[in-house]
């Protein structure tokens, strides 16, 4: 409910931003609007923009329900997408149903032992994840820079990149001559998986208990830092993947500035979606489609594509407006009379 | 002020009307109790006075004006203060950075800090409240310390009439009468105080009005004189039967007979030195099967540091501990959970339930529970309603919706809510501490009952209260806990008098 409030507030105020810089804010979200899901192509774009912000999304959520802010997702991506190029050389040989499965392990067991070291720091030096988490996103970036550039610089040597993975880890196209790939319609289910782990296994109940009050966790027997580990582990594998699917599904290989920052995109997701996996379904492919859309804006209405950027932060700011108490107690009585017939 | 009137006050919530038509006129100078059962409307009815809620029919007059409040602000500003159950302080501020903070006329930028702890002074020599420096942290002071801070910062803010919710639950007997001395002096000062209570002794003993609420209605409005306790025990409870007055204990297992080793024994365990915080000195007990032990003392003597040990959040420094006759290694509430031990903390809200989950989900939180309604990897979302279902029942939790957020419950239905978890499975040796605080009659002689029941079935208990009669009446074997000394066992017919002059350390020169 404040999310959507949140996305209207925002589209708003970003109306009246474009209308002070004489520009058409009809004509600019238009065509925001039909290039995001103005035909077929467009709608599987959008999609496929969103698939790793979905299963990034997922992995913040999953951490914030044992009350842990990951905010190293961008970093555990990219230590998933090296390690899906690093082992995608070693399986060419293998058959897809092989090959595929075996580099996305390896891109999560990658995501998730970036994510093990702020763990460690966490729970056994009181040492602050969001400090360290976000410290590793630059180590990940740099790691990754100097990769491209010496081990896993492309054969021909000419450009910091690797080359591209081989055919057979390749995700399969759903609808050639469309880029929607396999990773779109396994992010749905991966959505799924973590909204049955949170809330149908005991697995989840307890993650969700040290979230919600970790002293009365603890006290009730529950293992508060073997908890915050598993999560912290878990996020850090899905953010992981998320680098994998990319790079098997859409870039096939990887470079500087491989992900335009999916990971911290994928906190503000988290924010919209709520701390639900469903919120954070829509949230990612809302954001998805405001990322698509946003190359025919600059062509039709001559905007800056930058101001999808603005929007997104502006959703936020508004979100956490709506989410202070007193905004909230005002949200609550405004639908009162709906439980008061 | 001279007077504040409710006229029809109505408040509904999606499952219960809380308040129904309520009228009540209050008189400057009196101290009129608000007495009822658990959710009989009381608190509601105070909070919609003191502007945290506002109802959904009927209005507030003062002195014959219509009043509006939007927030608590604006019932401060028309010279209302409510004392809460929960404490609204901030744990970390200092005594008088506390009542700052209620100050009406307060300059935005500057905090003059002498001034200020001078006028707290000031204000607690002009009504006779004891502090002991407006300095230290409230985090530091005891409970009765703090209500006391919560009382400064109602007569700091100008308010003429003070809202006490409950305010003698966690209370010694002594710091009762300190508490209800000051109300007096409050009254002939010409202040308005509520007093909203379920202890029908206390209402006898230093109210001059009261009101009795039942089911969200109004029964009667009364001068106090007049009452007789059974009067009101049938006004608040209705016409449904009263409970026993007397307990019988259940017997003991004659002790050389028991083949089985004790439950639990503590032998010369010594707490480590923290900062703040009572240190243990050579505690040593047995708690035997189908005994209840009674730990009476006044707050902060280390009933907190004993209750962390006992449920291993904290370790010995020194010492062993045997559980069932094994000595402990591994000494984390996850193994002691497992070994079944229950706790019933102190502070409900912040140790034994999870807020943000419902009723159900709270009603898990607990290994013991989680390990029988799931004992798979799944957690089946029928187990856990038919589990929720059956508990609310057993335990008459209002509203009795598995569903609700049991921040929406009452204090009383949150500690049922508690105990219905923790009496649930693999009860073998339960810490109750302050077990019916906040309870009603009939609740908390329910709650009683339980863990007697528990009792009877064999499993220790240790029952950890600062209400003496608590003690009393339901202990085999009572310990004193005096700064951070485990004094006695003594016999539950020891007199009052005796018991008090350990629990104030004078029992030496007796």
């Amino acid at each position: 409910m404040p999310s959507l409030l949140a996305v209207a507030s925002a589209l708003l105020a970003v109306s009246f931003g474009l209308w002070l810089s004489n520009t058409n804010p009809f004509i600019a979200l238009s065509a925001l609007f039909i290039g995001a899901i103005g035909d077929a192509y467009r709608l599987t774009e959008s999609l496929v923009k969103a698939s790793p912000l979905l299963y990034t999304g997922l992995a913040v959520t999953l951490a914030l329900h044992a009350g842990v802010w990951n905010i190293g997702a961008e970093g555990q991506l990219l230590l998933g997408a090296l390690a899906a190029v690093g082992v995608g050389r070693y399986v060419a040989a293998l058959p897809p149903i092989l090959a595929i499965p075996l580099v996305c392990s390896a891109a999560m067991l990658a995501g998730g032992l970036w994510a093990a070291l702020p763990a460690y720091l966490k729970t056994q030096r009181g040492v602050s994840e969001v400090l360290s988490t976000i410290m590793l996103n630059f180590i990940a970036a740099s790691l990754l820079s100097y990769c491209v550039h010496g081990p896993l610089k492309e054969s021909t040597g000419q450009y910091p990149q690797t080359d591209p993975v081989p055919a057979a880890t390749h995700l399969p196209r759903l609808l050639p001559p469309t880029r929607l790939h396999l990773g779109v319609p396994l992010s749905f289910l991966c959505t799924l998986a973590v909204s049955c782990v949170l809330f149908r296994t005991k697995a989840g109940f307890r993650l969700r208990a040290t979230g919600a009050n970790p002293l009365a966790a603890q006290l009730a027997g529950i293992v508060v830092k073997r908890e915050i580990n598993r999560a912290l582990l878990l996020s850090g594998a899905l953010a992981g993947l998320a680098g994998a699917i990319e790079v098997t599904g859409v870039t096939l290989r990887v470079y500087e500035r491989f992900s335009p920052g999916y990971g911290y995109t994928a906190i503000a997701v988290a924010l919209v979606g709520q701390k639900s996996p469903s919120g954070v379904l829509f949230a990612a492919l809302f954001f998805g489609a405001l990322e698509a859309g946003s190359g025919t804006m600059q062509r039709v209405a001559g905007v800056s594509s930058g101001l999808v950027a603005i929007i997104q932060a502006t959703i936020v700011f508004f979100l956490a407006g709506y989410s202070t108490e007193a905004v909230q107690r005002l949200l609550s009585r405004l639908h009162m009379p709906r439980h008061n017939p | 002020m001279q007077q504040v009137s409710l006229r029809d006050i109505t408040k509904s919530f999606p499952h219960t009307r809380a308040v129904d038509q309520v009228s009540i006129t209050f008189r400057a100078g009196e101290i009129h109790a608000i007495l009822g059962e658990n959710g009989a409307g009381k608190s509601t009815l105070m909070h919609i006075l003191s502007g945290l809620y506002r109802p959904d029919a009927g209005a507030i007059f003062i002195d014959n004006q219509p009043q509006t409040f939007s927030s608590p602000r604006a019932a401060l500003a028309a010279g209302i203060a409510m004392v809460h159950q929960h404490f609204m302080l901030v744990p970390s501020l200092s005594v008088a950075e506390n009542v700052f903070l209620a100050l009406p006329r307060r300059s935005p930028l500057l905090v003059r800090r002498h001034l200020l702890s001078q006028h707290i002074r000031q204000l607690a020599n002009r009504y006779r409240i004891p502090i002991d420096s407006p300095d230290v942290p409230v985090s530091t002071l005891s409970i009765g310390a703090q209500q006391r801070v919560e009382i400064l910062k109602a007569l700091a803010s100008e308010a003429r009439c003070l809202i006490l919710d409950e305010p003698t639950a966690v209370l010694t007997p002594a710091e009762v009468e300190d508490l209800f001395r000051t109300l007096q002096g409050l009254k002939q000062e010409g202040y308005l105080i509520i007093l909203i209570t379920h202890k029908i002794p206390e209402v006898l003993a230093c109210s001059d009005q009261l009101s009795v609420l039942r089911h969200g209605r109004l029964v009667t409005t009364l001068p106090t004189a007049t009452c007789t306790a059974e009067q009101l025990a049938r006004c608040m409870i209705g016409d449904a039967p009263l409970p026993p007055l007397r307990r019988s204990l259940p017997q003991l297992p004659p002790q050389e007979s028991s083949p089985s080793p004790p439950l639990l024994t503590f032998e010369n365990v010594w707490s480590h030195p923290l900062h703040n915080r009572v240190t243990l000195h050579d505690i040593s007990f047995t708690l035997q099967a189908g005994e209840v032990m009674g730990i009476a003392g006044v707050d902060g003597n280390g009933q907190t540091e004993l209750t962390e040990l006992l449920i291993g959040l904290q370790t010995p420094a020194r010492g062993t501990v045997r559980l069932a006759g094994q000595p402990l290694v591994t000494y984390t509430p996850a193994v002691l959970r497992t070994a079944g031990v229950c706790l019933i903390p102190q502070d409900r809200q912040r140790e034994g339930l999870a807020l943000s989950f419902t009723v159900a989900e709270n009603l898990l939180l607990n290994v013991s529970c989680l390990a029988v309604v799931a004992p798979g990897f799944w957690l089946a979302p029928r187990a856990v309603q038919r589990f929720a279902a059956r508990q609310i029942t057993r335990f008459g939790i209002t509203p009795p919706s598995p569903t609700q957020p049991v921040s929406t419950l009452s204090g009383g239905n949150q500690q049922r809510v508690v105990i219905a978890r923790e009496l649930a499975y693999n009860a073998r040796v339960i810490i109750a501490v302050h077990p019916s605080r906040g309870l009603d009659i009939s609740a908390s002689r329910y709650v009683h009952d339980e863990l007697l029941a528990c009792c009877s079935r064999g499993a220790g208990i240790i029952l950890i209260s600062t209400d003496l009669d608590e003690v009393l009446t339901l202990s085999h074997r009572i310990y004193i806990l005096y700064q951070g000394r485990l004094l006695g066992p003594i016999e539950p017919t020891a007199s009052r008098e005796h018991i008090g002059r350990m629990m104030t350390g004078t029992w030496m020169t007796y």
